[in-house]
């Protein structure tokens, strides 16, 4: 059937059901969040396929909804049309669940999340596709997309179980944690492995990780992640490998600067991808916020002189609130050892986006 | 003498006019609340979304209030202290990782005085000039 239908189908059925039982959520408590964005990259290598080289690109258009249930039960779930969603064409999009979950209020310093939700990893993840929550176009491919740059992922991008996590103050100082267990990126049987994205697994070996974040001050936070699984590997016969990933974070604020700055390394099976970037932001007036980061990824420590690093340097604009166009120039430097997979040398793009957020 | 004059009669006029009254900006709660003070730290919390519970167990409903009023200046000075632009940046963040939702806004001080006569988790800062009958103001401890 097709998807579209499908979820019209639901929807329809959805607001049947709510018509029928009007009292079973007071939709004044329900919210609505969302956001629209959309790109152009002009860049100085040819067109390939796949590439967005001069194209514009409908990226995002996510809905999430935050349906209250009780005062310490309520149901979150964001939707995302990913690439201009038409599933009915080839490249065509898709429709992602990126999170869906039951949340759970325990005390402040407890709670419980149960579904699928995108791994608490960094400072990023969390927020992968919200173009509105992060300063760039896109967030830095190094550590959270290792595979654009010719590594393999360092952690799945959702966690599918459940979540601990709260808050611990103590005087001036805040903790945040949170644990998690979900499915692992293990699989059984034959396909290719690039299906199961901590979707499904064997149910023999789980993920797990923690993040925590240590913030001493109103300016200064640490951070350190960790996960835990085992990969599926292969195409015809799907091995399971270890992987674990480790990352650590340190961000500060004065009135006028942010420096955020990231490092992670990942093992799968013995090989290791390293990813780090430093991010400068100046808050140049409420309107205008010009940001540099630079990126590093060595993708393969068992392959010398393959590190790819890249530097942008951006500007956001804010005309009105809830409206933000981005522009950056970003310089791409590959070393000779770079992965086959990757289809260009050294490269320089001009990307653009404007996104809407409500 | 008439310069002389003119100089008294503006002083007079400066000595009766009533100085503009600038009350304190106040943080408050339902009657019902048994708490009576509370930090400064755990006011940021409960605005940042991070401190959800009161001790008694009931589930906290801030209020952001009156944009244009001295109180939130005041709270977002000494209490948050942040500006307007980097907590709803803040918040940005927050909604769209699934962490919770701003507090909720009315426009007037009395609408945030009304709603949190009648909830029992409700707390709001407004001017001191503004609290009912109806609600508690809660003393402000510094952190210790």
């Amino acid at each position: 059937m097709n998807p579209f239908k499908t979820i019209l189908s639901l929807t329809a059925a959805v607001f049947l059901c709510s018509l029928q039982n009007a009292a079973a959520i007071d939709l004044s408590k329900v919210t609505l969040n969302g956001y629209i964005d959309l790109e152009y990259t002009v860049a100085d290598y040819g067109d390939t396929p796949n590439q967005n080289n001069g194209a514009f690109h409908q990226h995002h258009l996510s809905f999430l909804l935050d349906i209250p249930v009780n005062e310490q039960v309520s149901a979150y779930t964001h939707i995302e049309f990913d690439h201009g969603a038409n599933t009915s064409v080839k490249n065509g999009g898709d429709i992602i669940v990126e999170n869906a979950f039951i949340r759970y209020l325990v005390c402040d310093e407890v709670q419980l999340r149960f579904g699928k939700a995108l791994t608490p990893f960094g400072y990023y993840n969390e927020i992968h596709d919200s173009t509105p929550a992060f300063i760039s176009v896109f967030i830095p491919r190094t550590i959270y997309r290792v595979d654009e740059r010719g590594g393999k992922p360092m952690f799945p991008k959702w966690n599918t179980g459940i979540n601990v996590l709260g808050t611990v103050a103590m005087k001036a100082t805040e903790l945040d944690y949170v644990l998690y267990v979900g499915n692992g990126e293990n699989a059984t049987g034959t396909g290719s492995p690039a299906t199961n994205e901590a979707e499904a697994d064997d149910n023999k070996n789980k993920a797990y990780g923690a993040r925590v974040n240590l913030q001493p001050n109103d300016h200064t936070q640490f951070g350190l992640s960790y996960f835990n699984g085992e990969k599926a590997t292969g195409t015809l016969t799907i091995v399971n490998v270890p992987h674990s990933t480790m990352g650590v974070l340190f961000t500060t604020n004065t009135s006028s600067f942010n420096l955020l700055a990231e490092y992670a390394q990942s093992d799968v099976n013995g090989i290791k991808d390293v990813g780090a970037y430093g991010q400068v932001t100046y808050f140049l007036s409420k309107k205008f916020t010009p940001y540099y980061r630079y990126e590093y990824t060595d993708p393969n420590d068992h392959i010398s002189t393959d590190t790819w690093t890249e530097q942008i340097i951006g500007l956001n604009i804010k005309p009105v609130n809830n409206l933000i166009f981005k522009i950056e120039a970003s310089n791409n430097h590959r070393e000779r050892n770079y992965t086959p997979a990757v289809p260009h040398a050294d490269f320089n793009e001009l990307r653009m986006a404007v996104a809407l957020y409500f | 003498m008439m310069a002389k004059n003119i100089a008294l009669l503006l002083t007079l006029i400066a000595l009766a006019a009533p100085l503009p009254v600038r009350a304190e900006m106040a943080v408050i709660v339902n009657k019902d609340n048994p708490l009576k003070a509370m930090n400064k730290a755990d006011l940021s919390l409960i605005y940042f979304g991070k401190k959800k519970m009161f001790e008694s167990g009931d589930v906290i409903v801030p209020i952001d209030t009156a944009p244009d009023k001295p109180a939130r200046q005041d709270f977002f000075a000494n209490i948050l202290r942040k500006d307007e632009e980097s907590y709803r940046l803040y918040w940005v963040r927050m909604i769209f990782s699934g962490k919770g939702q701003p507090p909720l806004a009315f426009k007037t001080e009395e609408e945030a005085v009304r709603f949190v006569a009648s909830n029992k988790g409700g707390i709001a800062f407004v001017d001191s000039s503004q609290i009912t009958g109806d609600v508690k103001m809660l003393h402000i401890l510094e952190n210790e």
